[in-house]
């Protein structure tokens, strides 16, 4: 048995007839995916960049027992009130709370050799549970019974690594000096193990603060703290949450920001090569009206005359999609627009390859069926 | 069977209405041949269309091959014509983009079964039987005028359709190719299929059963 004319057949001959049609719409295609590739890829890029750049900021959130007085807190009294240690713990297992790279610290103001120094007690930062992080910068692992000094207050005291300095009537070596942060009180720190000072000042399993760092927030900006506070207090109904407010919401607004560039981006896109399918597909359809109408006298179905149409359209979006995808990265990645590292954003180019040939058929169907509404008998005559 | 019964066709240019068929009544016995004859303008392209369901008549009622058309959808149609009833243009109207076998293959996408279990050997043989065996592979524009008006022919003839209805089929076409188009349609005829064909050129080849006269949308038995 042999097989009569196929539909493939048929939209491959129609795609070599239109040529140029056919390579207009694949331009669109191309361009439009090409466009959305290349400006997420950019857009993501920044994003992460401004992420690593943030985490090398330091934590942006502060939790502490309620009740402290921040202004004492900030003048390095950090009084008497402290709570259980393993609160670390249930943060990192709670995944509503919205932070992330936990660290429980203890935290007292001390007189070394006529210099004021924080103590600060520290353990190793728990990520939330069932996630891998690589840890913030500026969170030390601290062996017991070992020190790392600030920048400003080794060379006050007149040590440097390997030395060794007596804290509250106990001596430690000192494993490191640090690097000069600028900030107050950070270089004035001596970083101890936790159960160290716990020690120390007599409040074994006890910690006065926890450092921790805000995780991306979906909603809008105002929304933000309350809804990070909230989750936190839920949990911990007897802490207070302190976020760095300008550095969260610095961040949150650039999130926000490119959220709405990528939605204007994308609808400009849409609307554009919706237009400009539309408009090829009913050139397409016109100049081929008197095909259609022949192709209906001779009783082929309305809807094997619209997959020929709609095949072509699926044919060429299925490609543009491809080569637009390859391009936008391409583009993005080497052409120097973004000095951080781009990434291919896989998922959105995985679901382009898909979605796109089912979008662009629906614009090419509108002056399909529009074409095949035309009385066959006027437009055979008209070809007459 | 072609029944037309108290058939109209108007058309609306304007203010003014066109009646292209006016209250026509026509028969035509299954298997028989029939010619109409008439003056260009006198509707006949209108009556192959309204006969066909490529139209669908303003007023009366059009039965083909056993079945009433008029009330039917485009849909529907369409499906008669597929398996039922073939129409063959004055301007062969093949696809440009499809050689002259795909030209007649067409109708397969129509209704796949009809030209049975070997389309393309029936098709070949089509062609080759009307003179086109070393044309199989070119296109429309590469074809004579009579070549194509024979290709249109073969394509017409593939799903071995009841009845035929051609349209000025001769119109174009020089004395030779007129003479090969029209023993074809009377070979169809002679195997029993029903053939109408409508005409202002002369066709003394064949021998119609039944003739008619159609002048300003009036067609009277001649």
């Amino acid at each position: 048995m042999t097989r009569g004319l196929s539909m493939a057949r048929l939209i491959m001959r129609e795609m070599q007839r239109a040529k140029i049609n056919t390579a207009l719409c694949f331009a669109v295609v191309l361009l439009a995916t090409g466009l959305l590739i290349g400006m997420v890829s950019v857009t993501r890029a920044s994003v992460n960049a401004t992420r690593i750049m943030m985490k090398r900021m330091g934590f942006n959130l502060l939790i502490t027992p309620e009740g402290v007085d921040v202004a004492q807190y900030q003048a390095l009294n950090f009084q008497d009130k402290d709570m259980p240690e393993e609160y670390v713990q249930r943060l990192a297992e709670n995944g509503a709370i919205l932070a992330q790279h936990f660290v429980g610290k203890y935290q007292k103001t001390v007189q070394l050799d006529g210099n004021v120094a924080v103590l600060t007690g520290v353990l190793a930062e728990v990520p939330r549970t069932g996630t891998r992080k690589t840890p913030m910068p500026t969170a030390y692992d601290v062996p017991r019974g070992t020190v790392y000094l600030g920048a400003a207050l080794a060379p006050a005291l007149g040590v440097a690594a390997g030395d060794s300095v007596d804290i509250l009537g106990k001596r430690f070596p000192v494993g490191r000096v640090l690097d000069e942060v600028g900030a107050p009180p950070e270089d004035i720190r001596i970083f101890a193990h936790l159960h160290d000072v716990q020690e120390l000042v007599g409040r074994p399993g006890r910690i006065n603060a926890v450092d921790a760092l805000a995780c991306h927030c979906q909603g809008v900006v105002d929304d933000v703290i309350a809804a990070l506070q909230k989750s936190i207090t839920e949990t911990l109904p007897d802490v207070d949450v302190r976020p760095y407010q300008s550095i969260l919401l610095a961040r949150q607004k650039q999130r926000l920001f490119i959220a709405r560039l990528e939605l204007i981006a994308l609808a400009i896109v849409m609307a554009g090569s919706a237009t400009a399918i539309w408009g090829l597909t009913y050139q397409n359809v016109h100049n081929r009206r008197q095909e259609i109408g022949v192709l209906r006298a001779l009783g082929i179905a309305d809807w094997r005359i619209a997959l020929i149409f709609v095949g072509k359209t699926l044919v060429y979006s299925l490609a543009g999609a491809a080569a637009g995808c390859a391009l936008g990265y391409t583009v993005a990645a080497h052409a120097s627009i973004i000095e951080f590292p781009v990434s291919p954003p896989k998922a959105l180019a995985v679901t382009l390859l898909f979605v796109t040939p089912f979008i662009a058929a629906a614009f090419a169907l509108p002056p399909v069926l529009g074409g095949l509404l035309q009385d066959p008998a006027d437009v055979i005559q008209d070809g007459a | 069977m072609i029944r037309l019964e108290n058939v109209s066709k108007l058309f609306r240019k304007r203010d003014e209405t066109i009646r292209a068929l006016d209250n026509v009544n026509m028969e035509v016995p299954a298997g028989a041949m029939a010619l109409v004859r008439g003056p260009s303008g006198s509707g006949k392209t209108t009556l192959v269309n309204v006969a066909s369901g490529l139209s669908r008549p303003s007023e009366g009622v059009v039965t083909i091959a056993g079945q009433r058309i008029d009330d039917l959808s485009p849909g529907r149609r369409a499906a008669l014509r597929a398996g039922k009833v073939a129409v063959v243009f004055q301007m062969f109207h093949l696809v440009p983009y499809l050689t002259a076998l795909e030209n007649v293959l067409l109708p397969t996408l129509a209704d796949r079964r009809a030209a049975g279990d070997a389309p393309r050997e029936t098709a070949q043989a089509l062609l080759d039987s009307l003179g086109l065996a070393r044309r199989l592979g070119h296109y429309p524009p590469e074809l004579s005028v009579g070549e194509r008006q024979r290709c249109a022919l073969a394509r017409a003839l593939l799903n071995n359709p009841e009845v035929i209805l051609a349209d000025e089929p001769t119109g174009n076409l020089d004395p030779e190719s007129a003479a090969c188009v029209l023993q074809a349609l009377d070979n169809r005829h002679q195997q029993g299929a029903t053939v109408l064909i409508v005409t202002h050129h002369p066709v003394e080849i064949i021998r119609p059963n039944v003739e008619f006269r159609l002048e300003s949308g009036n067609l009277r038995l001649e």
